[in-house]
Formats: structure tokens, C-alpha cells, sequence
């Protein structure tokens, strides 16, 4: 068992993704915790996409417990402005799990969040029990760049992001929501430029430069054990197809799988097709070969 | 750095000003600094600065950002304690509530319409007198474009083309604005004055009555600096006597009849500093 934090439980599964609140060593984080079964613990992109979101429920679905913390700094989760790399974030995220009570879970992560999830895979290999890694920043490849997401306009970002470019307000309404209830819509027009502002904001703050990577991270993930699968998107316009092969190539126990008419977000844009390629992934993990 | 400022204050005879900026959004991305960073970095390197200016070295130096084993510049500045800091602002409140803190000096980026000097510079004297300090003309500075020529109609015939060129092919790009870089707070408050910016100025009426420049005669040139001078409350003038393609020659008859006929006019007006509107109240 890990070192107890301070506070009373987390609360139990709110109905349908509602989004609450917690201390994690004095920091204010707002999470979702859904179902029952398998610790899941999803890892959300630089967008910050959290809440009532539909990846949650076939996860849940499918005899997982999602717990989707929104990192320090997103949405309405107070910030750590001592932050100043990736490492600063594991060992924050480390103590999320702390936290949860999680010992050992399945990891998701979008993006930074896949990013995230690897780093963690690295320094507490006995948290991760599998890895789906949805297309993965953290790496950086020669001629295939990352695009450039700080100061790019909606119009260059968006049909990079997503195969279906008008999709975005709607995959993030639900991380706009107010704590304890998931069903209130927020009106504030606002209130999604003031979460992208935030979001950049928190993500800038450990991948402006070196940007979006950790120049330390590929040699070391040959020393992740756990099934993993990496997940892309055939009309990812953010993270080149050289990314997700590189992650494939240096994990020992990792698959490759590419989603059709899917941007970069495959957990927003085809949820029940990532929960089946987590589900299987899983499956091996928890099924010891002889 | 903080050696070479006291190089130039011993060689100027303590005349020196120290300027220190937190640096415009496009710098963070061509120096690859963190723009998220950016204030607590730019906070801690103040106090490397007047540590190195104030305390006899060596010493250990021991910051977020910053960390020195042994800090020990020579020399140290002529000026006692230490030079003057000027730190520049485009409206953040952050920038002058430290300005206030540690009684520093505080001068407003120019190219805006005066409304937007009005309202910062209220905002400015008010977080000072808040910190606890007398009122402080002489903290406050107020830069602006000058032009001087022997009329109105003649500064304006030889100003204008080069104000434009600055305008339309020099100033774009200075607003960009990278994540981190800004509060909430101050984000939105530039984005209220994005539009009294002099990148959207596109008439020679609305630089003259919103006092982008300040251009014409001695006589009406005098009289706008002293009207805005004593309305904002400032007890320096910095005048940018060259912009954009404006060639020597006519920069250096500006700085003539600024220099023979507006300074006297200035001085004779303010014999004393002006007086902050808080204070009369």
C-alpha cells in the first residue's frame, strides 16, 4: 500500500460523469469517477476533455472504474505554478493515485495525457497494469514534427485536431459543467475561451520548450513491462504517424492500432472503438500468459 | 549583466537608469523561454539584480530559476543604494502591483489611444498609494511619438508617411501574446483596448485626437504634453523622436525645436511635479 494523503475518500461514482472535487496535497482537483471493476484511470489531452463524456460511459460499460482526474492547472483544478516539467507532473499525478487508493490501473492517455501515462509507466512501472497510449506526445522524431498548438487560430488547429472540425465545442461542453452536476449546461460564451486559456496556459507550462517531449523518455521506455497499445488516428494533422511507431517500436509489449476518419482526440471522436481496443488490451494484462 | 550596469552608472556618473522588461510575447518564442514562467523568473531576476548591486559579495544565490555559487560583480554602481528601475507595461496589474512593492518606476507602453494611459495610469497610482507610498510623479514616466516642425500642417506633411510606415509595416506582431504569458484578468483587459491599439488606426483625425503622436507646432505640442502630463500624473517624459523610416535629417530638426522651444515651455509650466487627482480629493 502507498503512503496515505490527508482528507476524507473521494466520493463514490457520481451519476453519469459528474465532475467533483478533492484535495490531493492541498491542491484543489476536480475528477469524474464512474462504474465498478478495474481501476482506469484516464489522462485527458491538452484540450482538458473531462466530465460526461461518452468514452467514459463504454469504459464504465465495460467493467471498468474511470477515475479521470483534470490535472492541476485545467478547467476549474487549481493550478501548480512550482511546475516545470513532465516529471513535476508524474510525481503530482503520483499522488492523485495516492489519493484514489489506486494501487495498480489501467492507464488512458490522450495526447499529453498518453505523454503522461508513459512517463508514469516509467518511474512507477508497479502503478500500470496496461497502457493505451491514444496518440502520444512525448517524443521528438527528425522530419516529423509536432505541430505547433500554441497561438495556432481555430482555423489552422481545429481540422488538424479532428475529422470533424465543428465537433469541438461539443467534446469539450462537457468539462465547462459545474461541480456536482453534469447536466447544467454553462451558458457563459466565455466559458470555453476561458478553459482553452487555462488549458495552454497549463500545458505551456511543461511543453513549451523542449516542446511537447522529454529528450530523456525513448531510451527509456524499452524498460516498460505492461501490454500496451497505441492508438492513432489516420487523419491525426497534430502528431505524425512516425510518433505512434516510435512508441511501438521501443516498447517491448506494445500494438499498433489506427482508427479510420479519426483526428487526434480518438477518445472523443470514437469512443466505443477505443473502450474495445482498451477492453482486449486489458484483457491480456489481466489474463497471465503460462 | 547587473556588472554591466554598474559599469555604465560609474562611467556615467550615476546617471543611469536601469530599464528591465519582462519581454514581449514574441520573444518567448524565439529565446524559448517559458512564457508560463515568465513573471516569477522575471521576479527573482530583479532580486539577483539588486542583491548583485547591494550586498558585498560573494554570496550564494539560490533561486527557482536562478542559481549562483558565488555571486560577486565588480564593480559595484556609483548610485546609492542602487540605480533607478524602470520596468514598462502594457496594463497588467501583476506588473504594477510589483512596481509598487518594491518602489520602482512605471512607464506605459506607447501606441495606444490616451484613454487607455487614463485608465491604466489610474490604475497605477492607485496600486501605489495602496502600497503604502506618497504619492510619486516622479515614478511614473509617459512615453509617446514627438513631432515638432514650424506648423501644424508642415509636422504633419513630413511626419505622416513615416508614421504609417511604421504603423502598417513595423508594429504588426508585437501584440502576439503566448499562453502563460498573461493573467485572465489582464488578458481580457488588453483585449479591451486591442481595438485603441495604433495597429487599427487607419486616419490621421484619430492620431492626432487620440494622441497616438503628439504632433505639430511648439505651441500645440506643448500644450497636449502638458495637458496629458498633468492628467495622468507623470513626472517624466520620454519622447520617441524617431519612428519607423523618418529620415536624420528631420529627426534631427525635431529634437531642435523640441530642445528650443517645447522643453522651456514645460519647464516653465511645471516648476513643480504635478499633482496626483487622488491627492486633491
Amino acid at each position: 500500500m502507498t503512503a496515505p494523503t490527508t482528507g476524507p475518500r473521494p466520493n463514490g461514482a457520481g451519476p453519469g460523469g459528474t465532475l467533483r472535487r478533492i484535495e490531493v496535497d492541498g491542491i484543489g482537483t476536480r475528477y469524474v469517477r464512474l462504474g465498478q471493476g478495474v481501476p482506469l484511470v484516464y489522462l485527458h489531452s491538452p484540450f482538458g476533455e473531462v466530465g460526461a463524456l461518452p468514452v467514459f460511459g463504454a469504459l464504465a460499460a465495460a467493467g471498468f472504474e474511470v477515475i479521470a482526474p483534470e490535472l492541476p492547472g485545467f478547467g476549474q483544478s487549481d493550478p501548480v505554478t512550482t511546475w516545470q516539467n513532465i516529471a513535476d507532473v508524474v510525481f503530482t499525478l503520483r499522488r492523485i493515485l495516492d489519493r484514489f487508493e489506486v494501487d495498480r490501473a489501467v492507464l488512458v492517455g490522450s495526447s499529453l495525457g498518453g505523454w503522461l501515462a508513459a512517463e508514469l509507466a516509467v518511474w512507477f512501472p508497479e502503478r500500470v497494469g496496461a497502457l493505451a497510449l491514444l496518440a502520444p506526445l512525448g517524443l521528438r522524431i527528425e522530419g516529423a514534427p509536432i505541430f505547433q498548438i500554441f497561438g495556432a487560430e481555430d482555423d489552422a488547429l481545429l481540422p488538424r485536431l479532428l475529422a470533424r472540425p465543428t465537433d469541438f465545442p461539443a467534446h469539450l461542453a462537457p468539462a465547462l459543467a459545474a461541480d456536482g452536476d453534469a447536466t447544467e449546461v454553462p451558458t457563459d460564451p466565455l466559458a470555453l475561451p476561458l478553459h482553452l486559456f487555462r488549458a495552454m496556459e497549463a500545458t505551456a507550462r511543461l511543453g513549451w520548450n523542449p516542446y511537447l517531449h522529454d529528450p530523456r523518455l525513448r531510451e527509456r521506455l524499452g524498460q516498460i513491462e505492461a501490454p500496451t497499445v497505441v492508438i492513432r488516428g489516420d487523419r491525426d494533422g497534430i502528431l505524425p504517424a512516425a510518433h505512434a511507431a516510435a512508441y511501438v517500436r521501443a516498447i517491448p509489449a506494445a500494438r499498433q492500432v489506427e482508427i479510420e476518419n479519426c483526428g487526434h482526440l480518438p477518445a472523443l471522436e470514437h469512443p466505443a472503438e477505443v473502450a474495445g481496443h482498451v477492453v482486449s488490451m486489458s484483457t491480456a494484462w489481466r489474463t497471465p500468459s503460462p | 549583466m547587473a556588472e554591466e550596469f554598474a559599469v555604465l552608472d560609474v562611467v556615467t556618473g550615476g546617471r543611469l537608469i536601469a530599464g528591465m522588461v519582462v519581454g514581449g510575447g514574441p520573444e518567448y518564442y524565439s529565446s524559448g523561454v517559458n512564457p508560463a514562467q515568465a513573471r516569477r523568473r522575471f521576479a527573482e531576476a530583479l532580486d539577483l539584480f539588486v542583491q548583485s548591486w547591494t550586498r558585498p559579495g560573494p554570496f550564494e544565490f539560490d533561486g527557482e530559476f536562478y542559481k549562483i555559487p558565488h555571486v560577486n560583480p565588480w564593480p559595484r554602481p556609483l548610485q546609492q543604494p542602487h540605480p533607478p528601475v524602470w520596468i514598462p507595461g502594457l496594463g497588467s496589474l501583476e506588473t504594477m502591483e510589483l512596481v509598487a512593492a518594491r518602489g520602482f518606476s512605471y512607464v506605459g507602453l506607447p501606441f495606444f489611444h490616451s484613454s487607455v494611459f487614463e485608465r491604466n495610469y489610474a490604475a497605477f497610482r492607485q496600486i501605489w498609494l495602496a502600497a503604502g507610498r506618497d504619492p510619486a510623479p516622479e515614478n511614473l514616466g509617459l512615453l509617446l511619438p514627438i513631432y515638432v516642425a514650424e506648423s501644424d500642417a508642415a509636422a504633419r506633411a513630413e511626419y505622416e508617411e513615416h508614421l504609417w510606415y511604421f504603423a502598417r509595416q513595423l508594429l504588426n506582431g508585437v501584440q502576439i501574446v503566448p499562453p502563460g504569458y498573461q493573467s485572465v484578468q489582464s488578458a481580457v483587459r488588453l483585449m479591451e483596448n486591442a481595438s485603441k491599439y495604433l495597429l487599427g488606426v487607419s486616419d490621421w483625425e484619430t492620431v492626432v485626437s487620440g494622441s497616438y503622436a503628439i504632433v505639430g507646432s511648439p505651441d500645440t505640442v506643448a500644450e497636449k504634453l502638458a495637458d496629458l502630463i498633468r492628467r495622468l500624473g507623470v513626472g517624466n517624459l520620454l519622447g520617441l523622436f524617431q519612428l519607423g523610416s523618418l529620415p536624420a535629417h528631420l529627426t534631427r530638426a525635431n529634437l531642435k525645436l523640441f530642445a528650443e522651444q517645447v522643453m522651456p515651455k514645460l519647464r516653465a509650466e511645471f516648476a513643480t511635479p504635478p499633482v496626483w487627482p487622488e491627492t486633491l480629493a
